[in-house]
């Protein structure tokens, strides 16, 4: 009997492989279909994907608009820096005028070097930190028990930056109170 | 002299156009070490991938959730992937133990296992905290996700690779059982026409 090349045997393995593939791609969409709880062909939804919030080792404390000026007219102190931890979208779609984005995200947290970079410029002054801001009893279904600029406050305050707290309220209670909006990007 | 039936020794180790002074340790080494290491190599990866597939394929959704987990595919493949994915285990782990269509199971085998490799190492790298590597549906044999399960991976994957590059002659199994009757029947008849 002719034997066959290495290379040979290699591609005709490779294509039984194939055939196998798919004989297995077969069974298991029909033996799916036949079985009394099978799974969708295609997920129909989302997969509630859940992921430890990461973990910091400070906590901030709170401010409310209150406390950082009077009603009729916010007014930030001077030496305060203001950060908004939404989306870039979200920035670019209004913000407290003067604030700069350092976007959280609930899974992956927030990029390090923007820290390390926020903690390098602020290193006497005091950082306010705000999100969209929501009450908790609002959203019972929500996956998180704080907004996230409290805890992008508790990263920085994690991070060296003493002085940090998030605004109780957030942007909502902010515009509420008649504050006024920057649109645009940094 | 008389003649050495090719299936007998393992003339990939000898000169072509080389006389014939009987076997060499590497010829004894192949005859006799390979199919028992080769055996259990099969019976090892094979009845991994067996076990793996089993709880998978009785709770797809599940399975479905640990790849949703890796947050690699888009959603509309993941259920695609736990229908097919465990099947594909269970066939090439009961091949691989049986000894029939072994390269081209083996190929499938080592082709998952980079793909599980990259997953894993992907997860870990990106610091996700899965908990388990959702490799298999049981619970005590759900290890912490780690560095640790990517080497286990790579083992297994050498493991594959051992198998693969086995000859198919050196193969104790199915195939070679089949191949021993059709060639006791050929002498059989050889003997009887004289």
């Amino acid at each position: 009997m002719k034997e066959r090349t290495y290379m040979a045997r290699l591609v005709r393995d490779g294509m039984r492989a194939g055939y196998l593939l798919a004989a297995c791609f077969l069974v298991g969409v029909l033996f799916n279909y036949f079985r009394g709880e099978g799974i969708p062909l295609v997920a129909t939804g989302d997969y509630q994907v859940f992921v430890p919030c990461p973990e910091t080792e400070s906590e901030a404390g709170k401010v409310s608009l209150d406390e950082v000026g009077p009603d009729d007219s916010i007014s930030f102190p001077k030496d305060a820096t203001l950060v908004d931890a939404r989306s870039e979208e979200g920035y670019a779609g209004g913000h407290i005028p003067g604030a700069v984005n350092l976007p959280y995200d609930e899974l992956d947290g927030v990029d390090a070097e923007a820290v390390t970079e926020l903690a390098a410029r602020v290193r006497v002054g005091r950082v306010i930190v705000y999100c969209d801001g929501w009450e908790e009893e609002e959203d019972p279904a929500a996956r998180y028990d704080h907004p996230p600029s409290e805890y992008l406050a508790d990263e920085l305050k994690s991070a060296g930056i003493e002085r940090v707290t998030s605004l109780t309220g957030g942007l909502g209670e902010y515009v509420k109170r008649g504050g006024a909006l920057e649109v645009g990007g940094e | 002299m008389p003649r050495i039936p090719e299936y007998q020794y393992h003339s990939a180790w000898r000169q072509p156009g080389a006389a014939f002074r009987g076997p060499t340790m590497l010829d004894k080494a192949t005859k006799y070490v390979l199919p028992p290491l080769d055996l259990l190599a099969r019976f090892y990866l094979g009845g991994i991938f067996i076990y793996a597939a089993w709880g998978k394929i009785l709770d797809p959704y599940s399975f479905a959730l640990s790849i949703a987990t890796y947050q690699m595919l888009p959603t509309h493949v993941i259920n695609l992937m736990a229908m097919v994915l465990p099947w594909l285990e269970l066939v090439t782990g009961i091949l691989l133990v049986v000894g029939t269509l072994t390269r081209p199971a083996v190929l499938l085998v080592n082709g998952m296992m980079v793909v599980f490799i990259y997953a894993i190492w992907s997860a870990v790298s990106r610091g996700l905290d899965l908990g388990s590597c959702g490799c298999f549906a049981s619970e005590e044999a759900a290890a912490e996700i780690s560095m640790g399960t990517v080497w286990r991976d790579v083992w297994w994957l050498l493991i594959g690779i051992f198998i693969l590059l086995v000859r198919e002659r050196s193969r104790w199994g199915l195939t070679r059982l089949w191949e021993w009757n059709q060639e006791r029947k050929w002498r059989a008849k050889a003997a009887e026409d004289g």
